[in-house]
């Protein structure tokens, strides 16, 4: 099967990743951000009241909560979870003008709607697939509600993590 | 007279079960998806040699299979001829807790279930019962949510046919799509009450699939299993390959007015083991 290289630190790659057909399967490498059920609540709760903390504008949100790291990796088992639980937040997903968003299974017709109109990807990675995917993560840090744990925004630099355009 | 087990060797037993089981992805499990691999192509061969891969890498560098490390359930049955001693459920907390510290896994567990408040690793769920069985056991479960989230329970007629037995758990396994992490384990709880219909159900996750059937009812396992696959939800909800990789039934009498029909959706690496307790 083939499969799609994009480098999302180059501007070309993301034109290219724009018009990508459904079905593709695509390697990213580049930075992303993990972002699931509570710092989604967070970032709405801040953007209604106007001051988002952190700019996401042409970036990739990964629905994810990682275990922690063994010592010297940068991160532990990170498959996506349920994308669907975060349909409720399609206005803020749209507002933050996101290139895409990984996770896993369906969503509402609706949500998948909204989210092509406004030029937001969907992206699948493979579920259950925390520890393999743990080895295409070079690097992680929290950037943002740390309080919060497993469900903190973290960047994460990647390097062929695979995902299918749903 | 009546023997007693210890509480802390069990504690024990579940300490060294919840590191293997979380990085160690059941052989039966295993062997089905390379048989899937073997017969799938495009995405869904992609995703299941994702799958495979997984399992090698979490048990050679004992990382987690998922990042979700579930919620803990045990079932302790306990040999009609013996007692425990000592704080039992004590102990297994106490275990969960170090094994999920030591091994870095997620605390996936919030005390106040309404209100949002700092997760944690315990408390497990323990169902204790007094076994017919001439030894007594005890089978751990790590229960990831994407799964246990689409469960559910079906209270049918006690005039349902056969046909809507199968058709009701195949609705289920509709449902629950590709966001529970399909090719499925599939536990079925047929009979008793509500609740023992859900109990049996997740009982049913906790079976070995070799080639032998080890439930109640084959013949309806096998149909719901024909009528899943046809499904098309596929590997990870894809719409290749399999949906099901196997249908566990357990069964109990009910009441005269009702058929509960109890389903318990396990991910493709369901995590469980049974150990004896002597």
């Amino acid at each position: 099967m083939d499969r799609v290289k994009i480098d999302l630190s180059k501007k070309e790659d993301i034109e290219r990743f724009r018009h990508l057909k459904p079905r593709t399967m695509v390697l990213l490498s580049g930075t992303i951000y993990t972002a699931r059920d509570q710092a989604h609540r967070r970032l709405e709760s801040d953007f209604k009241k106007g001051r988002l903390p952190i700019d996401l504008q042409d970036k990739i949100v990964y629905y994810c909560g990682p275990t922690l790291p063994k010592k010297g990796r940068p991160i532990g088992s990170c498959g996506p979870t349920t994308s669907s639980r975060m349909d409720k937040y399609v206005n803020l997903t749209v507002s933050l003008g996101l290139l895409g968003v990984i996770g896993k299974g369906e969503r509402s017709e609706d949500v998948l709607l909204t989210l092509s109109r406004s030029g937001v990807r969907y992206l699948v990675a493979p579920g259950g697939a925390g520890a393999y995917l743990s080895t295409k993560v070079t690097a992680s840090r929290i950037v943002l509600y740390p309080d919060l744990g497993p469900e903190a925004i973290r960047e994460l630099e990647v390097q062929d993590f695979p995902v299918v355009i749903w | 007279m009546v023997k007693k087990l210890s509480s802390k060797k069990i504690g024990k037993l579940v300490f060294e079960a919840l590191v293997k089981i979380n990085t160690e992805l059941r052989p039966d499990i295993l062997a089905k998806l390379r048989d899937a691999y073997r017969s799938c192509d495009g995405i869904a061969k992609e995703f299941l040699g994702i799958l495979i891969e997984n399992a090698k890498i979490a048990s050679r560098e004992r990382i987690a299979l998922c990042q979700d490390t579930g919620l803990v359930v045990v079932f302790l049955d306990i040999a009609q001829d013996r007692c425990i001693e000592g704080d039992v459920a004590k102990e297994i907390n106490q275990a969960v807790k170090r094994a999920y510290k030591e091994a870095g896994f997620r605390a996936s567990v919030v005390k106040d279930p309404i209100r949002w408040g700092s997760s944690e690793f315990t408390p497990a769920v323990i169902h204790y019962s007094y076994a017919r069985a001439k030894r007594s056991s005890i089978t751990i479960l790590a229960k990831g949510f994407g799964s246990e989230n689409k469960s559910q329970l079906r209270m049918l007629l006690p005039t349902a046919s056969e046909d809507e037995v199968v058709d009701s758990v195949v609705e289920v396994i509709k449902q629950a799509g590709g966001s529970a992490c399909p090719p499925f384990i599939v536990g079925v709880g047929i009979g008793g009450t509500s609740d023992k219909a859900m109990e049996l159900a997740k009982r049913a996750l906790c079976m070995p699939i070799g080639r032998r059937y080890k439930g109640e009812y084959p013949e309806l396992a096998e149909r719901i299993k024909e009528k899943a696959n046809a499904l098309n939800i596929g590997v990870l909800g894809l719409g290749e390959g399999p949906t099901v990789l196997a249908v566990n039934i357990l069964s109990y009498p009910t009441h005269i007015a009702g058929l509960p029909v109890g389903v318990n959706i396990g991910c493709h690496s369901t995590r469980w083991i049974k150990l004896w307790i002597e």
